[in-house]
Parts: C-alpha cells; structure tokens; sequence
C-alpha cells in the first residue's frame, strides 16, 4: 500500500510535468494567470535552475566542494553568447529567415558553453586542485572568493563594466534592394564614427522606418557597400526560449545520464565520487576525472547562462548570483550529488516559487527557496532523491 | 612598485576608523571561532545573528521614550539595548541551532546560510525595522550634531569595543578552558567517540552555538550604534564570509590569531579603501580583496598561526591540539 | 622486479619509515610481517606512490619509480589491493571489475579478463549486478582482489587480504593467492597480520619493526626463527 502510494506520488508530478510541457510545445500557453500559465513558466524557470544545479551537484558529488563559482561561469557563459551575438554576424548568412535567427542563438549558446566549460577548466587547475588537500574550509572559502573575483574583475572590465546590458537582438540583415517598399519593419545600418578619443565606433543607424520608403539615394549609396547592407531586428519569441530551454534540458539529462551510468569516464566519475585513492589504484587519472567533471557541469551552466539572460533579455555581472545561489538550493533539495536529484529539485524550486509569487505573496518569493530548503535539510538532509545520509570527512 | 598616492591624508580621525572596524571584526571572528574552530561547526551564516543583535538593538532604542543623549537615562538605554541584543541573537542561536545542529559539515554550512539570508529577507519585509531602507538608530551616548565632535565621538566607541572585544575574549578563553569547552573540544575531534564517553554532544554543541550567536548579538549592538543607521545591505552574506575568513587566516581555535587576522585584513581592506596605494588600487578594491582571500586560501590555509595561540610561540612548548 | 632502498617516509612531522630496503623477484611471494603501526601499509603506500617517499629509491623493473603517480604504475603493470578493500560500494560488481581494466583498450579484452577472473571467483559471478556495497565482507575481499587482477598486473602488493575474514574464507583467499602466483605469474608482495599464513604461503619474508627492516630470510627458515616464533608465531 505504501509502495503503491510512493509510486503515485512519484508518477503525478511526472505526469504533470509531461502535461504542461506538451501543451508548452502545442503553442497554447498564453500569459493570461492561469494555472497552467504560472506551471508552464515555473517549468521554465525551474529548467534553468536545473541546469546550473546540474554542475553543482556534479562537482560536489565527484570532490565534496560547494562550488561557489559556479553562478559565475553561468555569467562568463552569458556574456560570451552576448559577445558572440553582438559582434559576430552570423545573420548575415544567406540564409531563408529565421534560420539565421535560431542559428545564431545556436551559436550563442555553443560559445556560452565553451567559455564556461574553458574558464571552469583554469579555475580547476589555478585554484581547487591546489587547495584539495587543504581541507573543506579552506576549498569553500576559495570558491567563495573565486565568485567574488570573477562578479568583480566583470564589474571593472571596461567592455563589460557594471551596468546592466540589454541582450542583443539578433539582426537580420538584407540586401538594400530587397527592402520591401514600403519597408516591412525598421531598418538599419551600420555606421563607423571617430570617437572624440581616435578610436572608431560602430553605431547602429535608422535608415528606413516601417512604413516608409527607402530613399534613392540612400539605396545608391548602401548598395555600393559590399554584401547587405541593411538589416532588421529580429526578436526570439520567449515561448521559443522556454521550449528551446525544457528540450536542452531533457536532452541533456539524457546524455548525462548516458554518459555516467554508461561509459568507462562516467564509471570513473562515480568511483572517484566513492574513494579518490582507490580510483587512483586502478589506473584513473583522478585529476582529469575532476576537470571534466567541471568541464562538463560549467558546460550546463554556459548553456543555461546564454538561455537564462536571452530569455530575461538582459545580463549583467550580478546576473549569476541569483540563479545561481537558487540552482544550489535546487541541488540540496533534490539531493546534492544526484542527477536526477538536481532535475527533480529544479523544476519543484521553479514551479513552487511561481506558484507561490502568483497565489500567496511575491515580497517574501526569495524566503520561499531558503526556507524550502531548510525543511529538507531538516526533514530528509539528503534531499528529495538523496542517498541516505553520510557525512564523509 | 606601488606608490603612496598623494591624496591619502593620514589621520587619527581615519586610523580611529580603522581601529573601530578591526574591533567589530575581531569580536564577530571570535564569536564565531567559538562555533567554528572550537565546536567545529561549520557556520556560513553568523552574519545573521550579527543582524539580529543588531536590529534589535536598534529597534530597543528606537521604541524607548526619547531621553537625551548623553544623560544616565540614555545610558540606561544603550545598556539596556545591549542586553535585548544579546537576548535575541542568543534565542535566535537556540533556534537555529537546536534543529540544525543535529546536521553536519557542509549540511550545516547550508543550512546556516539559508538561516542568514531567510534573516536579511525578514528584515526587508518588516517595515517595523525599515523594510530594505535604513533604520535610524538614535544617538544615546553624544549629541548628534556636533561634527566636530566626530574624534571624540569615534574614541568613545573604540573605547567601548576595545572592553566588548576584551569581554568577549575572556568569557570564550575560560570558557575553552573549562570542563565545558573541553568536551567541545572533544566533540570536535571525533564526536561518536565523545558521544560512547558520556558526553552530552548535542547539548555541548548547542551551547557553543548559542554562546557564539550571543557575542555576534554583540557585536551587532555595537555596530548598531556606532553607525547610527543600519540597513539589510550591511548583512548580506559578503559579511558573513569576511569573517569566516578571519577566523581561518586567524586559524581555527586560535583566539590571539584572529585578532591578528582582523588587523590583517580588515587593514588592508581599509588601506585599499582608503587609496593608500593609488586610485586604481582603489578602484579595482573587490578584485584585490577577492585574490588576497584565494592567495590566503592557497599560501596559508590552516591560518597565520594554524591553531595555535600567539603565546605558544614565546613559551615554546609544543602546541595543542594537532595536525588535523 | 621491485628493488626498495633506503626509504623513507614521513607523514608530516612524523617519521614512519626509516630507511627500509627490501627486493622482490620476478615471479616470487614475498611477505611483509611486523606489529602494528610498523610501517607495512605505509611500505606498500609507497611504492604504489600513493605516499611521496622523503629519501631512498623504489625501482620497478629497473627504473626508478619514486614519485610517479599510482595510476601510471597501473599502466606499467603494478597494482596495490588497499587495506581495507576499498572497493566502490555504489557501483556493482560488474562496475567494480570492469574499472580494473580502466587502463584497458578494447570491449573484447576487457570480456576476456573478466570471464577469467569471474572463473577464479565463482561467487561473484552470482552477485555480478548486485552493488558492491551490498556483497559480506568476505565477497568483497574477493571483488577487491579480482579487481585488482582485471589490471592483469606483473606485480601486485596485497595489505592484508585475511582482514576480518572467517578461518576458511581465509583459507581459500590464500589459495588463491598462490594460484594466481602460480598459474598466471603475477609476482606478489604480501602483507599480512596472520604471520603464520603469510610465512607458509611465501617463498621469502622480511619483519618490519618501527619503520625498519630487522629480518629477512626465506619464509621457511623465518618461520623457524625463534625471535620471530616469539614475537610473531604466538610460540615460546
Ligand atoms: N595518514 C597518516 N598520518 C599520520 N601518521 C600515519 C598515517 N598513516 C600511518 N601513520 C603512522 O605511521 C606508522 C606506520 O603505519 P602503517 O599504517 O604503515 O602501519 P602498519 O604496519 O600497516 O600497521 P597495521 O598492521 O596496524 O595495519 C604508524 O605509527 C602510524 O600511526
Ligand atoms: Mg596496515
């Protein structure tokens, strides 16, 4: 009878789950309040609490460390996708719309996902493989100061700096003579001013308005720039953002979980997780089994980084200290050191937070992860699908 | 290499700044060392008690009948307010700890942390206590106005910290010294060991918790009032870290290394802070801060002095506890 | 095929190993007996360079060994059994073998190894999926030996495979012990409390007292040995 009722506690919110992301996928969530709305943006949310609470249980399952860090290789990834959606013009491909569009969100999230893979890689090698044997305190508080290193030096870089960032919108650009006449939305163009200082600036230039015509001598002048010339803002819809976000992650669960339980290098993983000097005595590289695990959780985090701040439509360098101080509380709730644990307690920190802002009360919403997660930690301190408790010291 | 920046005037006025701040520090690191290096509870959240001291303090002289400052009457009420600190951080202490206590290592790092922040979020809920803005602590000790008076009035408070400080420093050390801080002692290094002896681990450890939340209560009581006006901003958990990185530059159960610590490092935050070695030392403040603490981290991570007091040096015998 | 001299190790301040030099031929038993705390474990955490030796040279088939990391001697053919078996409770028996042959190319060998270790320990092919934190003491005693043969290794150092094990489940370890020496030519560097067995079941021994070789003789003549008879043997 228990067991029947374990069961179906397990298979509700599974199925749930399934019903709101299928009708996340039919196209019919709209935003008008109800339930289903706030479940399906919860899920959303939840998925990206997930996927950065994915590298902190990994972490922590494969070397016992908190990494505090990691909300910051969330937010190196999320500027480098901004970066690589800014400057890179991949729209410019010849392609029909909105294949630019989506590949250079492709691309944006590739980059996020190297560059925070890559950064979490030095971090590993500079700071926690030194200080490993120096004990948990000692690793903790190099973490801590490792997050505050990276928020920082991102403040005080000038092509980043302090302030908050508008996510780019990704151009479409065209040919000066295919603009329609009248011009189907506005059009820009790129123009290079010298700086008071010497150095030349690109800005962003209104050439035709929606509605308008363009000008003949404009169209002379831009068609005789080489390739397009003009081109259009184009917008990824959030609903694309959400959808694109619960796929990532349903794949990439998938291929974690393949990964680990599969291949030799996830074998490794767990043994290293179990015993570092036993692994060592089998032949693992215990150092390279711990910087792919860092590769591989930084990688989630890069991916989650570019979707979170494309689906919020701004990054900043505080950007991933939010999320990422929920991800870990979604990692401690779902069983820090669990896969499945840090999906399941992802999406139950997102729904529960949405729920909670839209019925109950929006000012005491950030209370509401803290205190979720000391009722776990108190409850069942392994987390929802935590193995039994056992401190290791 | 680095040059002395010429816009930085040395002043008593700024070194009395600075003495104050190590004070606060030294007390906080203390308070916490008592949870941390002697119970070996691991702790990310003191700076939650540090708030809870000091909003109470506040909020006591707040509600009290206005009495002019300087008088007995508001010395009453400063007193007063000290005792309602210690009080409530230390009842916040049995709270927290009492559940969470049966949780170890890094399961107690969280949940103190959630304890920390669930604090911080309550404050700015409270419009009683000023919501996010400021809560405006009244002057009890000197007339307000006078700011010329403000060397006067930064030597009161170093005067008043310096006795908090060396309160605080006594009551742990015989505290550490008693029976009673034996068997937290003991509980720290193997606590299923301790338990098969007949010591009462939980109550032992509860107890260090609760006597560290106090003196953080304390603390808060001081900072409450020296800075006349506090606000949820001044306990994030930035604060709580500062001081577990005192306590572990200053090295677990070492109450004379984290003295030194705090002059250590809040020194050279205030150095930094203050432009001592140029603007752009200044500007780039977080970032070097940042690094000292990983640079700390990695050259010394068992402390200046490990666990050892500074006096073991000078009496050369061997030093206690071990290496752990 | 493993020459030891002159090493020494200290944890910390403490100095463990004062010098030991001991020497183990290709295809030999050779067994390392002494009290606790002599410095047994410690000998063997050496020279699977799990513990950085502070002076003396370990040479493993000619070359010098000290300070290279314990999984690239996996790779060159020695492989240390911890004391305490240390096997991966989380993964099953099938998971702990096949990391045995984590330095292993190719799904085909690692089958055949496996077939043939699973051969030497029928019982763990009846647990093969079970985790191995589930398996008795005894059962993981054998996993943590059969891993160890999955490395298919020229020499392999043993820290006292009779712990807490039944007399016959002891009996039997050894004789595998003697089988693997004898039928797959893996030289074996024993450690061992129960000095008797380990006497009986070598060809050479060496006693260890406080970090310091004070013996070494054929395990035979060792056995005979009336000072070892007095402080190890339990005989007048
Ligand atoms: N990690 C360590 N840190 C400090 N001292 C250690 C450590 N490991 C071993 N020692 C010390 O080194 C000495 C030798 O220990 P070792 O484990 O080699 O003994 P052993 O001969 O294997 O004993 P046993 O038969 O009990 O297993 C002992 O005095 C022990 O206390
Ligand atoms: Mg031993």
């Amino acid at each position: 009878m228990t067991l029947r009722l374990r069961n179906l506690a397990r298979a509700l919110p599974a199925l749930a789950l399934g019903y709101v992301v299928a009708r996340m996928f039919a196209g019919d969530v709209g935003g008008d309040g109800t339930l289903l709305d706030y479940l399906a943006i919860g899920t959303a949310q939840g998925a990206i609490y997930a996927f950065v609470a994915l590298g902190y249980t990994m972490v922590y399952g494969v070397i016992r460390l908190i990494n505090f860090a990691h909300g910051e290789f969330f937010m190196v990834g999320a500027f480098a996708g901004y970066f690589v959606l800014r400057d890179a013009g991949i729209e410019k491909l010849a392609w029909p719309q909105p294949w630019p569009l989506v590949a250079s969100y492709a691309v944006a999230l590739v980059a996020g996902a190297l560059a925070a893979a890559l950064l979490a890689l030095l971090a590993e090698a500079l700071c926690y493989r030194p200080i490993r044997k120096a004990g948990r305190i000692a690793a903790l508080l190099t973490a801590v100061g490792l997050s505050l290193l990276l928020q920082n030096l991102a403040r005080q870089w000038p092509p980043i700096g302090p302030t908050q960032r508008p996510w780019p919108a990704p151009r479409l650009w065209a040919a000066a003579a295919d603009v329609p006449s009248p011009a189907d939305g506005n059009y820009y163009e790129i123009r290079t001013f010298k700086s008071p200082s010497g150095e030349s600036v690109d800005r962003e230039k209104l050439v035709v308005a929606k509605g308008q015509r363009l000008t003949p001598a404009n169209l002379q002048r831009l068609e005789a720039l080489p390739g397009p010339q003009v081109f259009r803002k184009g917008e990824l819809s959030p609903a694309l953002v959400d959808r694109s976000i619960v796929l990532m992650l349903g794949l990439s669960t998938l291929v974690l979980w393949f990964l680990v339980q599969r291949t030799k290098t996830g074998k490794a993983m767990r043994a290293v997780s179990e015993d570092h000097a036993a692994a060592r005595l089998m032949g693992v590289n215990v150092n390279r089994v711990i910087a792919a695990t860092f590769f591989l959780g930084a990688f989630l985090a890069g991916l989650g980084g570019v979707a979170f701040c494309a689906k919020y439509g701004q990054v900043d360098p505080l950007s991933g200290f939010m999320p990422g101080l929920k991800a870990f509380i979604a990692a401690v709730v779902g069983g820090i050191g669990s896969i499945p644990g840090a999906v399941v307690g992802g999406l139950f920190l997102g729904v529960s937070e949405n729920l909670f802002a839209a019925y109950v009360s929006t000012e005491w919403k950030d209370a509401l992860a803290f205190v979720l997660l000391v009722a776990v930690l108190l409850s069942k301190p392994t987390g929802l699908l935590g193995r039994p408790y056992r401190e290791k010291i | 290499m680095l040059t002395l920046a010429s816009e930085f005037q040395f002043s008593f006025l700024w070194l009395g700044e600075v003495a104050v701040g190590v004070v606060l520090y030294a007390t906080l690191a203390a308070s916490l060392n008592m949870v941390t290096g002697f119970g070996g509870m691991f702790s990310l959240g003191h700076h939650g008690f540090f708030a809870v001291g000091a909003y109470a303090a506040g909020w006591c002289a707040t509600v009290m009948p206005a009495v002019e400052a300087g008088t007995p009457g508001a010395l009453g009420v400063f007193l007063l307010s000290a005792a309602v600190a210690v009080l409530f951080a230390a009842a916040a202490g049995l709270l927290v700890g009492v559940p969470c206590l049966r949780l170890r290592g890094d399961y107690l790092a969280i949940a103190t942390l959630a304890f920390g922040e669930i604090v911080r979020i309550v404050i700015q809920n409270t419009p009683a206590l000023g919501g996010s803005l400021e809560l405006n602590v009244p002057r009890l000790l000197m007339r307000p106005r006078g700011l010329e008076e403000v060397g006067d009035f930064r030597a009161l408070f170093l005067g008043v910290g310096v006795v908090m400080l060396g309160l605080t420093l006594v009551v742990l050390r015989n505290v550490v010294r008693s029976a009673h801080g034996r068997a937290v002692v003991a509980v720290r290094e193997d606590e299923i060991a301790s338990e098969l002896l007949g010591v009462p681990v939980t109550r032992y450890t509860v107890r260090a918790f609760v006597l560290g939340a106090a003196f953080a209560g304390l603390a808060g009581w001081f900072y409450a009032h020296y800075s006349g006006s506090i606000a949820p901003a001044n306990f994030d958990m930035l604060v709580g870290i500062k001081i577990l990185l005192i306590v572990v530059l200053g090295g677990l159960g070492s109450l004379t290394g984290t003295v030194l610590s705090a002059v250590v490092l809040v020194g050279i935050e205030r150095l930094l802070l203050a432009g001592v070695f140029g603007e752009d030392a200044k500007r780039w403040m977080q970032v070097e801060y940042a690094l000292v603490l990983i640079l700390v981290m990695l050259l010394r991570p068992n402390g200046i002095l490990g666990n050892r007091e500074l006096s073991d040096f000078f009496r050369r015998r061997p030093a206690k506890g071990g290496v752990r | 095929m493993l020459v030891v001299e002159d090493l020494v190790v200290a944890y910390g301040a403490v100095e463990a190993l004062h010098g030991v030099t001991l020497e183990v031929k290709a295809g030999e038993i050779v067994t390392l007996v002494g009290a606790n705390g002599a410095g047994k474990t410690t000998t063997l955490r050496a020279v699977s360079g799990m513990v950085a030796p502070r002076a003396g040279r370990i040479l493993f088939e000619g070359t010098s060994i000290g300070g290279v990391p314990s999984h690239r001697l996996v790779r060159r053919g020695l492989c240390h059994v911890p004391e305490g078996r240390r096997i991966f409770t989380a993964l099953t028996v099938r998971e702990n073998l096949e990391l045995g042959a984590y330095t292993v190319r190719g799904h085909a060998e690692v089958a055949t190894r496996l077939e043939r270790v699973l051969a030497l320990f029928p019982r763990l092919s009846e647990r093969i999926a079970q985790p191995g934190g589930t398996l008795s003491g005894g059962e993981q005693q054998m996993l943590a030996i059969g891993r160890a043969l999955m490395v298919r290794p020229r020499l392999l150092l043993l820290d006292e495979p009779s712990l807490g094990l039944a007399p016959l489940l002891v009996q039997e370890i050894f004789r595998e012990i003697v089988r693997i020496n004898r039928d797959e030519g893996v030289t074996i560097l024993l450690v061992e409390q129960n000095a008797h067995l380990a006497l009986s079941t070598a060809h050479r021994g060496y006693v260890l007292e406080t970090g310091e070789i004070v013996l070494a003789d054929d395990a035979k003549r060792l056995l005979e040995d009336p000072q070892v008879k007095a402080a190890y043997l339990g005989a007048g």
